[in-house]
């Protein structure tokens, strides 16, 4: 709110910025490592990058809404404590407080300004203009539609002059019709300089979105998240989505985050865990958060020719970092390689692609199988006494395995592609991990029967 | 229900994963069924008229026992009255007409106002031996327990989404198979929380019931109540002690070993097909379930509530699925249904009739008396409640807000409301009586009645803070909004609902402690505070029941309309106004 202080210096710093959740205990968990941002005056920066890469909590911590484990953060050249004070915030699920009205619940973000109250009703009539709302004012949130619900949370955090806007996925809860109205009248108050604030960031997973708004486009990368590459974006605005400079901003970035996603090395564990005897498994590979189904759907779609990896996820109306993972998940297996922006099917791929179910199993059983991760646990049942893995033991491991993973995120996975490939079964009453047994629908072999009935008198 | 194709029948050889876990079910059957014989043997005592206590604490499981199994009794009595009575109201819409709103009412009535009646009816009815103290026992712990699950069973019934009634038909399903398959896993995790807050409130009126004395008449049982109760008699310290202890570990180790495995196993039956990532755990359902003998028992179990009666397979498929038509049609046909509507309402007068003669005896002055101790009572309820509201609502704030703290402290607070305070009711008195002297019960009963409310407002206010979405508390912070400002916009408000509920059930505690607070034995003595539950006890004791009846008919009445008034719209405004959108 302040508009004295120097125009020169940046109006947040993040530097060295380090977040681990869970600290100290034995699901600690990297989400941040060395993120170094600026956002300066009369800027518009976009966080872009998959789930999972940390933007919501950047932007979080610039807030000054939580600490980072380690790091600085810098208000003005000053170390921030507490709040950030010229930070406020649109959020995704709106955060509007059910029992105030339009009204009061836009005019919270003057309650300790030192406005009077003719001034914060001028006020309130100037920014409920802006947003379209004029008449709503005495109406309760639930009385409106999610666009208009979203309108009020710019509304009221436009009144608050902030020097930077936040916005957390601000039109991912609405339909895309809405979605992307709104989008356009952000983009016609993000390039009005009356609008009341100086700088905005917003925070996305849609690459059109960022390209649209922002000047600087920050390209994030997941476990841990860190900063990839800082696009700029000298477009004038306003900006035309079908213009081609437009579309070769766009496909710029795909590449990026195609790189970043799948020519990445993969994942390795803490190197003090890499000692000369386990130095093998440095190559545990953690499963990305997909279903065998989608991976299988892949599968289906694709022939020995390559295809543009960002043409397919357009047809398929996919999510592209989503979309990226689905594709990770299949050259894991190796059912698919990926050169350059393209993906194909390998040999075991296109064996697969023509298997009928049944050999699929099989096929996808032994692909798993090559994978150390599920040789690794499949040796464990098979060495075991009673052949079961407890859950706990299971999550101890992954945790060893891949610090910077969600270790049930991972557990979910492992279950679900094994049970796919008929290879390990999970009881979920007793919470054990097996191998996969045949049910016997069929006669029963004579030894198993004749214990069967032994043991159930 | 089985995820797994492969867990059925290769189960059979499965590793035995602990044998201690095999030896710990079957000492829990034999306890029980040896408890049981212990309890018919009780029960077959000639009638005394005061208990045989033995203050050794060698004698204390046993009394501890004893009094779980009034408990557990009680439950299961509760437990098929509520699948009796709730599909009764769910699928008859004429008889839901009537049973639900009685239902209401029950739900709202004081019972400490008839714990008294209860107790002397059914002494009198079996003078000789120990049922009718037994019998009234498990009849006011049943009564304290059943409307809530009731009423649970009865919402999931009428919520039970039309798909999964379809699925039952087209897979023409039997009545039983409907009923184990359908109706009984989507009510199941209501029924769970219910049973618990259930049985907590068994326990609070059987610490009453079973140290039951008026004047010189003695209504003590064998139980822990008792035993506490002789052990403050006597003034032996370290047996009072030792009854606490007993309490506290029947309260824990029914929330570690019933209630805890219960909630997670009922976790299974949540309609939403996504898994969640935080779930709730139990290490001692583990422990059972990865046990052999556990594992056996639920197959032998599973099989039976899965494969249908014998006999309704091999019956025609067209009979099965119009015998309940049928019977139904057949009902209403014989002139039955007529008869019994005469019976119950010649029934209904005839107890009128009785009540108004009774009620004719009472004098206008008695009236008066009753209405200025109605009043007196409600004052020590209500201030009870506003003591409790202002130290439970900032502390519960400051929990709920907390997850950490939240994760930890919510469990503890529900335990704590499980202990029945009435138990120490006498020792706190003491306490009272040390600081304020002569009458200071008069002041003293509302700290005791506490005891009652305090934890249900605590653990709403816990539960309904950290219910409160991470945004809009986000929100205020980045708007600069402190102290009293963020009470007014985002606390206060936003456990306004989790309040009210809080309130309801606190309410009807510090009712049902009006009883136990206002009429305290101590040492031999006993003191009492100007109320409506001291006038009960005192009525009682003069033998003055054209009295008794008054007063117990002016609290039921003038609880049940404070609910339906007051406090039923207090709840509409809250949930109408301050619940979260979604």
């Amino acid at each position: 709110m302040s508009t004295s202080a120097s125009t020169s210096t940046p109006i947040v710093e993040l530097s060295n910025i380090e977040m681990r959740f869970g600290e100290g205990g034995e699901k600690e968990m990297k989400v941040l490592e060395n993120i170094n941002l600026t956002v300066n005056e009369h800027d518009v920066m976009a966080l872009l990058g998959p789930s999972g890469c940390g933007k919501s909590t950047i932007m979080r911590i610039f807030s000054g809404l939580i600490q980072p484990t380690s790091g600085t953060v810098k208000y003005r050249g000053n170390r921030l404590r507490g709040v950030n004070p010229g930070v406020a915030m649109v959020f995704q699920n709106f955060a509007l407080f059910p029992w105030l009205t339009v009204r009061e619940n836009v005019l919270l973000g003057l309650e300790n300004a030192s406005y009077n109250a003719e001034e914060k009703e001028q006020h309130f009539q100037k920014i409920i203009e802006t947003v379209g709302l004029d008449g709503y004012g005495d109406v309760l949130p639930k009385e409106l539609s999610g666009g208009m619900k979203q309108r009020v949370g710019i509304a009221r955090a436009l009144i608050m002059e902030p020097e930077i806007l936040c916005m957390d996925e601000p039109f991912s809860a609405l339909d895309v019709l809405t979605g992307e109205t709104l989008r356009n009248e952000i983009g016609r108050i993000a390039s009005d300089p009356s609008a009341g604030f100086k700088s905005l960031v917003i925070v996305t997973h849609n690459i059109a979105e960022a390209v649209y708004l922002a000047r600087n486009i920050v390209v994030l990368a997941a476990h841990p998240g860190r900063v990839q590459k800082i696009v700029p974006n000298p477009l004038p605005y306003p900006r035309d989505p079908s213009s081609a400079p437009f579309q070769q901003l766009v496909a710029q970035i795909h590449a990026i985050l195609t790189n970043s996603v799948l020519h990445d090395e993969p994942t390795v564990t803490e190197p003090e865990l890499v000692s000369a005897e386990n130095a093998e498994e440095a190559t545990y590979v953690p499963m990305p958060n997909v279903t065998m189904g989608e991976v299988m759907g892949l599968v289906q779609m694709l022939g020995r020719e390559p295809e543009s990896i960002f043409a397919l996820a357009t047809r398929l109306k996919k999510d592209f970092s989503t979309f990226l993972s689905v594709i990770k998940a299949a050259e894991l297996i190796d059912m698919v390689e990926t050169p350059g922006q393209t993906v194909r099917l390998t040999k075991a791929g296109m064996a697969v692609h023509n298997a009928d179910l049944k050999q699929r199993k099989k096929l996808i059983h032994d692909a798993l199988l090559e994978l150390k991760i599920y040789r690794y646990f499949a040796d464990k049942i098979d060495q075991s006494e009673t052949h079961e893995l407890t859950e706990e033991e299971v999550l101890n491991d992954l945790t060893q395995f891949f610090p910077n993973e969600r270790p049930k995120i991972l557990f979910k996975n492992l279950v679900a592609w094994a049970r796919y490939a008929d290879l390990f079964s999970f009881d979920p009453r007793r919470a054990v991990l097996k191998r996969f047994e045949k049910a016997y629908l069929g006669k029963p072999p004579a030894s198993r029967l004749r214990k069967a009935e032994e043991s159930e008198g | 229900m089985d995820l797994n194709p492969a867990q059925g029948r290769s189960g059979v050889e499965e590793p035995r994963r602990s044998a201690l876990a095999d030896f710990l079910i079957l000492a829990a059957i034999i306890t029980v069924l040896f408890s049981l014989i212990e309890m018919g043997k009780e029960w077959h005592h000639p009638f005394q008229s005061s208990v045989d206590i033995n203050l050794s604490p060698w004698y204390l499981p046993y009394y501890t026992m004893l009094s779980f199994l009034r408990g557990a009794v009680a439950y299961v009595l509760s437990f098929l009255f509520t699948l009796f009575y709730a599909r009764w109201a769910a699928y008859d819409r004429k008889a839901e007409r009537f049973l639900i709103p009685l239902l209401d009412i029950l739900q709202s009535l004081p019972l400490s106002a008839f714990l008294v009646p209860i107790e002397l009816a059914l002494v009198a009815l079996f003078p000789h031996n120990n049922i009718g103290i037994e019998l009234s026992c498990i009849i006011v712990i049943f009564t304290g327990q059943v409307w809530n699950m009731t009423f649970s069973f009865y919402y999931s019934l009428k919520a039970l989404p039309v798909d999964f009634a379809d699925v039952g038909k087209l897979a023409r399903f039997t009545p039983w198979q409907k009923f184990t398959q359908v109706e009984l896993p989507f009510a199941t995790k209501g029924l769970v929380y219910n049973s618990m807050v259930s049985l907590a409130g068994g326990w609070f009126f059987l610490s009453i019931i079973e140290a039951f004395t008026i004047g010189n008449q003695d209504f003590r049982v064998k139980g822990v109540g008792s035993y506490m109760s002789v052990a403050q008699e006597q003034k032996d310290g370290w047996a009072q002690f030792y009854a606490v202890v007993a309490m506290m570990i029947m309260v824990v180790a029914i929330d570690q070993l019933i209630w805890r495995p219960l909630i997670v196993w009922s976790n299974k039956f949540k309609i939403e097909d996504t898994e969640s990532e935080f779930q709730d755990r139990s290490a001692v359902l583990l422990y059972f379930s990865r046990s052999r003998l556990a594992g056996w028992m639920h197959r032998k179990f599973s099989n039976l509530v899965r494969r249908p009666p014998a006999q309704v397979v091999t019956a025609p498929r067209v009979m099965v699925e119009h015998s309940p038509g049928i019977v139904k049609k057949a009902l209403e046909r014989t002139p039955w249904r007529g008869f019994f509507t005469v019976v119950v309402l010649a029934m209904l007068a005839y107890g009128g009739w009785q009540m108004v003669k009774l009620l004719w005896e009472v004098t206008w002055q008695e009236w008066l008396t009753i209405a200025g101790d109605l009043l007196l009572t409600l004052i020590r309820v209500l201030s009870a409640m506003a003591l409790s509201t202002v130290i439970a609502v900032p502390a519960g704030i400051w929990i709920g807000s907390n997850p950490k703290l939240a994760r930890y402290l919510m469990p503890l607070t529900q335990i704590a409301a499980s202990f029945p305070s009435p138990l120490v009711f006498p020792n706190l008195f003491f306490l009272i009586y040390l600081a304020g002297g002569e009458g200071s019960l008069q002041w003293g009963a509302v700290i005791l009645m506490m005891l009652g409310t305090v934890w249900y407002i605590l653990f709403n206010v816990i539960a309904g803070a950290s219910a409160i979405p991470q945004d809009l508390r986000a929100c205020t912070q980045l708007t600069h909004l402190h102290g009293w400002q963020k009470w007014r916009t985002l606390w206060l408000p936003g456990i306004f609902p989790a309040l009210t509920t809080g309130w309801i059930t606190a309410a009807g505690g510090a009712w049902n402690a009006s009883i136990a607070s206002e009429y305290v034995n101590y040492q031999g003595k006993t003191e009492t505070a100007t109320g409506l539950g001291a006038l009960i006890c005192q009525a009682t004791d003069q033998g003055n029941f054209p009295k008794l009846a008054a007063a117990v008919l002016a609290m039921a009445l003038f609880v049940v309309f404070f609910n339906r008034f007051v406090w039923k719209r207090l709840s509409a405004v809250a949930q109408e106004r301050y619940q979260f959108l979604t």
